[in-house]
């Protein structure tokens, strides 16, 4: 298959690499439709985290349809259209219990190096240097997803497009965790740093981050990291800015 | 930005601020942002704090910073006084896509929220190097790239 991977600082290649197979009952190889580029990809591209090997294919943003799965993935069917998230995840261990799945304690089988580094591990994350598990990514034709059982979501609606969905994998949750940890309540400031769509995700007026900011009223800003310049509320009690990545208000 | 937020917060009862990605801030006019270039160069630190820094800085006592995006290693003058003697409260971790999904999917299934205006570009999987490229420059408006396979 044709996959894009990692050549070195500010390189990236596509080249024609092994198809992915069935390690582990619980994995499902799922052949990509859409794959994002992330801004934290652009981290590995300029070649600032460890542990990255040439050769390492990227990605952790795709969805696709299911073409293989083992034999303990119960939910999931040829056939089916699903988004994979970012983080692996057991379902079964303490953290993931919690909720915590990016912090899952049986994904990362590079644990070892990651808590000489971080004091301990975080989960496996596709496509993003050994210390996350050295996950083959997913900018790629095919994909092998570890614990299918608990992570890939199924599109059972036709009618979403991929462009509509394709998010769930990364930056959607990740603005709206960013906002959700504020505990943003009326009558709050709000001020986003951020340089890409992430924040497009928690912004108010966007309203992705709709049940922490927009709905409980708080006064906005949105700043990009390039150009931090606030913008001010057009009002007291009205969330709305301008997010310059997007250009949109 | 901290002097203007201190005006909006005068009569507010708190400060949220949220980073993402913010360690590759790269506007600053500040000598530590030139601290941290040098530092960076010599590949001795692996963040750009200053971002992550001004949203210390700029968050009212009391308030909280969120942290988001990607930090892989460490960050020089991390403003620990500041966040201590103004009481602000500090969260961050990779985000726990999984308990999200189902919630997220239901919102953008009734309508509510369409995460797709954030993408600027199409290309093929194997336009990926070009996509690279005109994601990290910002070329042609570009926010958000998809590969097609």
């Amino acid at each position: 298959m044709r996959a894009t991977v990692w050549s070195g600082r500010n390189t990236v290649q596509v080249e024609q690499v092994p198809d992915p197979e069935i390690l582990s009952d619980r994995d499902a190889i799922v052949k990509i439709s859409s794959t994002a580029i992330c801004g934290s990809d652009l981290r590995l591209y300029d070649g600032y985290v460890p542990s990255m090997t040439k050769g390492d294919i990227l990605g952790h943003e795709f969805m696709g349809e299911v073409v293989e799965v083992g034999n303990g993935v119960g939910n999931l069917a040829i056939g089916d259209r699903v988004v994979v998230p970012f983080p692996i995840a057991c379902g079964n261990c303490y953290m993931c219990v919690k909720g915590l799945t990016s912090v899952c304690e049986n994904s990362n089988p590079n644990a070892g190096m990651a808590e000489k580094l971080w004091g301990h591990a975080g989960a496996g994350i596709f496509g993003y240097s050994s210390l996350t598990g050295g996950y083959a990514g997913g900018q790629a034709e095919y994909a092998r997803v570890p614990f299918a059982d608990v992570g890939p979501i199924k599109i059972e609606n036709d009618d979403l497009t991929d462009d509509r969905v394709l998010f769930l994998s990364d930056i959607f949750p990740t603005g709206y965790m960013g906002a959700e940890l504020c505990d943003i309540q009326r009558g709050d400031v709000i001020a986003v740093w951020a340089p890409g769509p992430s924040a497009c995700s928690r912004s108010p007026a966007r309203c992705c981050s709709a049940p922490s900011a927009s709905s409980r009223s708080a006064t906005s800003t949105t700043a990009s990291t390039r150009h931090v310049r606030p913008v001010p509320p057009t009002s007291s009690t009205t969330s709305r800015s301008t997010c310059r990545s997007c250009s949109r208000s | 930005m901290p002097v203007v937020l201190k005006e909006l917060t005068e009569a507010a009862a708190r400060t949220r601020a949220s980073t993402a990605s913010a360690s590759r801030a790269t506007t600053s006019h500040t000598l530590v942002h030139g601290y941290d270039r040098v530092k960076q160069a010599a590949r001795l630190e692996t963040e750009r704090g200053h971002a992550l820094r001004e949203a210390i800085f700029s968050c009212r006592n009391g308030g909280a910073v969120s942290i988001m995006g990607v930090y892989g290693g460490f960050v020089d003058k991390f403003p620990i006084g500041s966040v201590m003697n103004r009481s602000l409260t500090i969260k961050t971790g990779q985000a726990h896509v999984h308990r999200y999904l189902r919630p997220l999917l239901g919102r953008i299934e009734t309508g509510e929220i369409d995460p797709s205006f954030v993408v600027s570009h199409h290309l093929p999987l194997d336009d990926a190097p070009k996509g690279y490229e005109m994601f990290k420059h910002k070329q042609d408006n570009c926010t958000k790239v998809v590969l097609k396979p």
